[in-house]
């Protein structure tokens, strides 16, 4: 079990190396000086003209004098230090930029991942436990229907109507300003309803689909058959034989969806104003914020490794049948 | 079931607090009201009862740009990009709606004839946001700071300095005829600087300091919240450069998109919008267009969408036949529709749109006339030789035309429709064309460099377009005397070689006066007319709405919009 923790733990420091790497490349093989891009073009060819010692020192800062490889060194160095550089859209550290919209992202994300989770798996186990009954008849399409409509066309419905039409909601934004306590937290609150009503019917639709997915599959095993067999009430199938058996790969699933937690919602938080994690990625990558863009990518991919490790680790934990591989 | 239902009203009355959230924004005391003792008592826009002028209480102002930045040098952000109208900063000079130059900061100016020496009468009685008064030290700290510093290209011939306390006059001499030049495009987008302040700041960009936003503008920065997207202004009577301030504060509102602040406005929310030089689109103007109580804020747009032709060596639009076909062969009335609606102009040969200083309305308008085009085309030797319907070279040879829209990842829709749009024109002349996409701005301008194009579909900006216009994007040259490229050679596209082209154009940016701009604009537009080396695709209106049932006397700038340098001095409460 030891050996197999550190195996995954090693090929998940391995992934992020090259996710790292790739980022560090990704810049210099762009066409163009990368300086240009870590610096913003009209400010690397004004500099070039008119201040070239600036522009020097930029390289300097940037770690774009030298080699290939001295400057692989100096990135490698800056980012085991969490220094991604200085913003150029806001010339604040970028990392400071990057905690605080995590902060935000959070407050979408987090509840997200609960109720969605919780909503998504309850529903689903109803659905799938009696296929083609009434609830199923009802929510599945209306779930597909969910699943299938881009993020941004509901995004700008909910607006229109909750927000502009019944003013139920703020059209955008985070919060108010001017606000302390209470007040300031309810306020966040109102501001988050309607995108956050929104991640979590999608985030619900899709983990009804899987949950109902896996349900159905094991309600037809053997195993479920004998424990009939043996007299248990349906309650007790579902709950002790089936559920249990379905929550595997919906715990996995959900384990890959806490390593998007930081990633944020970039088209729902754009719509909305929010500037969580994708806001920030999205802006990184439309205003040629290099600096911004790379750290983003790298923290997300990061993350998102680090959720896949988490999710192995949880399975073979609850999981017998791994765990007993593993022994 | 129990604990389902349990768990269905939990997520019910989780709801219900959010709605309760709903039902006290809409209560007459906003949530969007300041509560600190220093801010204005409300947010909206209302007459105030207590003084005897019709003073607009608070004006709030939509934006879509982030409002993170404040920082009186930059020009990023919400902050920076209000700026351009005189809101915390003072600029030396603006440009009014005619287009003139006008002393803002300072009570005059005059240009002496050989263009070398700036002569200014600078006011006494004016202060910066921390209560200091504004000197003339601060003044002549601020041109040595743009010069040696900044490193400003207007102020680089910058000489000397002199100062005369008994007259209240400055002058600044250059080493060449730059002074009309530098009050074209220096004095208007440059501020006065706290000296105690700047002058340790050896890197403006990065100064982030809350002094950053101390200028000695109309209006003090009094609070800002970064998370909400909101600042708050309030107007400092001694700084009353236009006359009396008629705006007491004003609230920035920053917006996720367009669609969200043109919604706040129906709503009342906001009162007006500014975004620079970005109006918003004619394809939302369905939304706030039956309100009574919204104008549209139509102007005439100054920058516009152009082709600019590859002329290097062997290209097939070096010959002039092939440039006057396509322009013939177009369907002018769907290239505008696509560009701008039903609001969109089909332009005249001389590129520049009627808003910019010095345009020529008696150059012909372009049509469509796909025989003429065609005679053209045959008359210059493009025969359709092996038969398949497609005209080769006058050689023989295969002829393929390459359309390369510029990158735009907001706008790539757009350019592809135009691009479609040119592409059957050229089939309309019986020609092959590939359009030539590129995934970035990177990419797409090292082919444009490289002169690697057959036409290029290329945007001017209203900012660019009101003084440097765009015939700088058509040279490929800088001047041969200019060792010091003191005019930029920052996006030089064109590949058009012609000395004469290369003297009108650079010619702009050394005007000695305005007489001598007026000339070099006439005459490149002349020259677009006659060689048809580039081409406007249309002439727009822009958009920048505003509520009409708060405040009086807006008036609508061209291409600019009702939030402009003079609108803290004009507008009143209804």
């Amino acid at each position: 079990m030891g050996k197999h923790l550190i195996k995954r733990f090693l090929m998940a420091l391995l992934t992020i190396y090259i996710i790292i790497t790739l980022s560090f490349l990704m810049v210099r093989f762009m066409p163009g000086d990368p300086l240009m891009h870590l610096v913003g073009e009209e400010e690397y060819y004004y500099l070039a003209e008119f201040n070239p010692e600036e522009l020097e020192r930029l390289a300097d800062k940037y770690g774009c004098s030298g080699t290939l490889i001295e400057q692989y060194q100096k990135y490698m160095y800056s980012i085991l230090h969490l220094d991604f550089g200085i913003a150029y859209s806001n010339k604040q550290p970028v990392l400071t930029n990057i905690l605080t919209s995590m902060k935000w992202t959070l407050i979408l994300s987090f509840p997200t991942l609960i109720f969605g989770g919780i909503i998504g798996c309850l529903l689903g186990v109803i659905a799938g436990w009696r296929p083609g009954g009434r609830f199923d008849r009802i929510a599945t399409p209306l779930f597909l229907f969910v699943n299938t409509v881009p993020t941004n066309c509901i995004g700008i419905l909910a607006m229109v109507f909750f927000a502009f039409k019944l003013r139920l909601f703020p059209l955008s934004g985070m919060t108010s300003g001017n606000l302390h306590g209470f007040a300031y937290v309810r306020d966040v609150l109102w501001h988050a309803g309607l995108p956050l009503m929104i991640l979590i019917l999608f985030r619900s639709s899709g983990n009804f689909m899987q949950m109902k997915s896996y349900v159905s599959q094991v309600a037809g095993e053997d195993y479920v058959i004998t424990a009939r067999a043996k007299g248990l009430n349906e309650r007790k199938v579902l709950f002790r034989h089936v559920m249990k058996n379905a929550m595997l790969p919906f715990v996995t699933n959900l384990c890959l969806q806490l390593g998007n937690i930081f990633s944020g919602s970039m088209i729902l938080e754009t719509i909305f104003g929010w500037r969580g994690m994708g806001q920030l990625f999205y802006a990184g990558v439309s205003k040629r914020d290099f600096p911004t863009a790379q750290a983003c990518f790298i923290v997300t991919a990061t993350c998102v490794v680090l959720g896949n490790l988490l999710g192995d680790l949880i399975c073979s934990w609850i999981d017998p049948r791994i765990k007993e591989d593993l022994q | 079931m129990k604990k389902l239902l349990t768990l269905v009203l939990a997520v019910l009355m989780a709801a219900s607090l959010f709605t309760g959230c709903g039902n006290q924004a809409s209560a007459p005391t906003s949530p969007t009201a300041p509560s600190s003792s220093e801010q204005p008592a409300g947010s909206d826009t209302t007459a105030s009862t207590e003084t005897v002028s019709n003073h607009v209480e608070n004006l709030v102002i939509g934006t879509t740009t982030t409002n993170d930045v404040f920082n009186l040098y930059s020009q990023s952000g919400a902050f920076g990009r209000l700026n351009y109208n005189c809101v915390a900063n003072a600029y030396i000079a603006y440009i009014d709606n005619a287009k003139k130059i006008q002393p803002y900061f300072m009570k005059s100016y005059e240009i002496s004839e050989d263009g070398c020496e700036l002569t200014f009468v600078y006011p006494t009685d004016k202060v910066f946001h921390d209560g200091t008064p504004v000197t003339v030290e601060d003044i002549e700290f601020t041109f040595m700071y743009y010069r040696d510093v900044v490193k400003n290209s207007y102020i680089k011939t910058l000489d000397t300095i002199t100062v005369d306390e008994a007259t209240n006059t400055i002058v600044l001499k250059f080493t060449r005829a730059d002074a009309y030049s530098y009050m074209a495009n220096g004095a208007t987008s440059q501020s006065i600087l706290p000296k105690h302040i700047w002058e340790d700041v050896e890197n403006p960009k990065e100064f982030v300091d809350d002094k950053a936003a101390i200028g000695c503008g109309p209006y003090r920065l009094v609070s800002y919240d970064v998370d909400a997207g909101i600042s708050q202004y309030e107007a400092v009577p001694e700084n009353n450069y236009l006359g009396e301030i008629m705006v007491d504060s004003i609230t920035v509102k920053c917006y996720g998109s367009d669609d969200a602040m043109l919604m706040a406005m129906l709503n009342g929310e906001i009162d007006t919008m500014y975004n620079y030089a970005s109006p918003i689109s004619y394809t939302l103007l369905d939304l706030i267009s039956g309100d009574a109580n919204i104008d549209i804020g139509a102007s005439p747009y100054a920058g516009n969408y152009q082709i600019c032709f590859g002329m290097e060596e062997g290209r097939f639009f070096t010959d002039h036949a092939a440039r006057e076909a396509l322009i013939k062969a177009i369907d002018w009335n769907l290239m505008c529709q696509i560009i701008n609606g039903e609001y969109g102009q089909i332009p005249g040969a001389g590129i520049i749109t009627p808003s910019c200083k010095g345009f020529d309305p008696s150059l012909p308008t372009f049509y469509q006339d796909i025989a003429e085009a065609n005679k053209l085309l045959d008359d210059a030797g493009y025969a359709d030789v092996n038969g398949d319907g497609i005209r080769e070279n006058k050689d023989g040879s295969e002829l393929i035309v390459h359309i390369t829209p510029q990158f735009s990842a907001k706008k790539k829709e757009l350019f592809d429709r135009v691009a479609a749009v040119l592409g059957d024109a050229l089939k309309n002349l019986g020609l092959e064309s590939v359009v030539d996409s590129y995934p970035s701005s990177e990419a797409w301008e090292k082919e444009i460099v490289d002169g690697n194009y057959d036409m290029n579909i290329g945007y001017t900006t209203s900012g660019v377009a009101q003084y440097r216009t765009c015939f700088r994007y058509f040279v490929a040259d800088v001047l041969p005397d200019d060792v010091e490229n003191t005019g930029g050679t920052t996006w030089i596209w064109g590949t058009n070689h012609d000395p004469k082209l290369t003297e009108e154009a650079w010619g702009i940016t050394y005007s000695k006066n305005e007489a001598e701009y007026l000339e070099h604009i006439q005459t490149l537009q002349q020259m677009a007319a006659d060689d048809l080396f580039a081409f406007a695709l249309c002439w727009e209106q822009c958009f920048f709405p505003y509520r009409t049932d708060k405040c009086a006397n807006f008036d609508n700038w061209s291409g600019i919009g009702v939030i402009n340098p003079e609108t803290w001095f004009t507008i009143s409460a209804k």
